[in-house]
């Protein structure tokens, strides 16, 4: 299974990075600078050089 | 009294000169082993004991919590890193830029006890520093070396100039030379890194066992264990509706930075009014901060909007990762 990311907004409007896990599980991320699961999903987006909501880590 | 005072009474009493015990002067978290709340058994790349992520090249990996540890100083565990007909297994621990900007162009001390229980390649160690503060997406080596390890238990002590980039965070990992296939395996413990030319007495870096585990939960928390949040961890479930329910849940500890939040298993949770309990069909994440989380509930029909409501996780657990 692959790593896949989405982009989605919270009931209390924040925005938040959902990253579905090999293992079946699901890690909510915040778009803090400081965390290293964004920094990582930055850096997968900027590999993919395809800004778009929805992202896939190989 | 004074430091002065308290070293000559040390050596009063041991025959010897010894730094006195103190907290923080361990830049590693967890050097003892202490703390192990993701579990204690581990057979693939990731976080293992509190702070210490683990990894190999090549083989199959086993990384455990061990009573096999040195007789004196003695210590509560060690971690035993297993690999089996592979490369290179090895634990790492990053420190965070707030912390290790203090070691930054000085010289430093790395020490540790280790043993060899299977393989005779020597250890090795590689120091390295973060690309920007506590981003470590492009890291530099920065010192390296490798000593020889027997099948007894020994203290090892490493004296080098860190990197003044450093401030950007700093990491140690210690490992296992083997550089064809090989079986080894190492037991380590009371890994210390500190300012000086010489390794003092292990001191955990919390300080006390209470100490270092509110360090660990710095960047690290789990909740689990069919705890009912509302009542252990303070926070407020309110009810929405009849079928969801939103909750607000503080952290323990304050979190370096706002966590990941990683639901393991989204049913198997329940609530409870009070009265009557009603199953939880998912949950999802509201977002967190460094000192709490929010989650949005999904449920079978009870009470009405407005309720207050008990979660009990069952099987649910909840992970917050605000790691390096």
């Amino acid at each position: 299974m692959t790593i896949t990311y989405e982009q989605q907004t919270t009931s209390m409007g924040a925005t938040i990075i959902a990253r579905n896990n090999e293992d079946g599980s699901v890690t909510y991320i915040p778009t803090d600078p400081a965390n290293s699961d964004y920094q990582a999903y930055l850096a997968t987006l900027a590999a993919n050089s395809a800004p778009q909501a929805n992202s896939t880590e190989s | 009294m004074s430091r002065a005072q308290l070293t000559s009474t040390v050596e009063q009493n041991s025959a010897g000169a010894a730094a006195p015990v103190v907290a923080g002067k361990n830049a590693v978290a967890n050097g003892g082993f202490d703390i192990w709340q993701r579990g204690i058994s581990f057979s693939s790349a990731g976080y293992t004991s509190d702070r210490w992520s683990g990894s190999n090249s090549t083989g199959t990996l086993s990384i455990t919590r061990s009573t096999d540890v040195p007789s004196s100083p003695k210590f509560n565990y060690s971690l035993s890193l297993a690999n089996t007909s592979g490369t290179y297994p090895q634990i790492a621990q990053r420190i965070e830029a707030a912390n290790s900007t203090l070691l930054a162009g000085q010289t430093v001390t790395l020490s540790f006890y280790a043993k060899s229980t299977a393989g005779s390649n020597s250890i090795y160690w590689i120091s390295s520093y973060a690309g920007s503060a506590d981003n470590w997406s492009s890291p530099t080596n920065d010192q390296s070396g490798a000593v020889a390890i027997t099948s007894s238990w020994a203290r090892y002590s490493l004296t080098f100039a860190a990197s003044a980039s450093a401030t950007n965070g700093y990491q140690i990992l210690i490992g296992r030379q083997d550089a064809s296939s090989t079986t080894s395996t190492t037991l380590v413990t009371g890994i210390q890194l500190e300012l000086g030319s010489v390794a003092t007495p292990f001191s955990r870096a919390g300080g006390t066992l209470q100490g270092e585990l509110a360090l660990c939960q710095r960047y690290y928390y789990a909740e689990s264990n069919g705890y009912t949040l509302a009542t252990v961890g303070g926070g407020i479930c309110r009810q929405a509706s009849t079928t969801q329910t939103y909750g607000t849940f503080r952290i323990p500890t304050i979190m370096r930075t706002g966590p990941s939040l990683t639901i393991v298993n989204s049913t198997g949770a329940s609530l409870f009014s009070g009265v009557s309990n009603v199953s939880v069909t998912n949950i999802t994440s509201n977002g967190a901060t460094n000192t709490s989380y929010a989650l949005s509930i999904t449920h079978g029909s009870i009470g009405a909007a407005g309720y207050a409501i008990d979660l009990s996780l069952g099987t649910v657990i909840f992970q917050l990762s605000a790691e390096l």
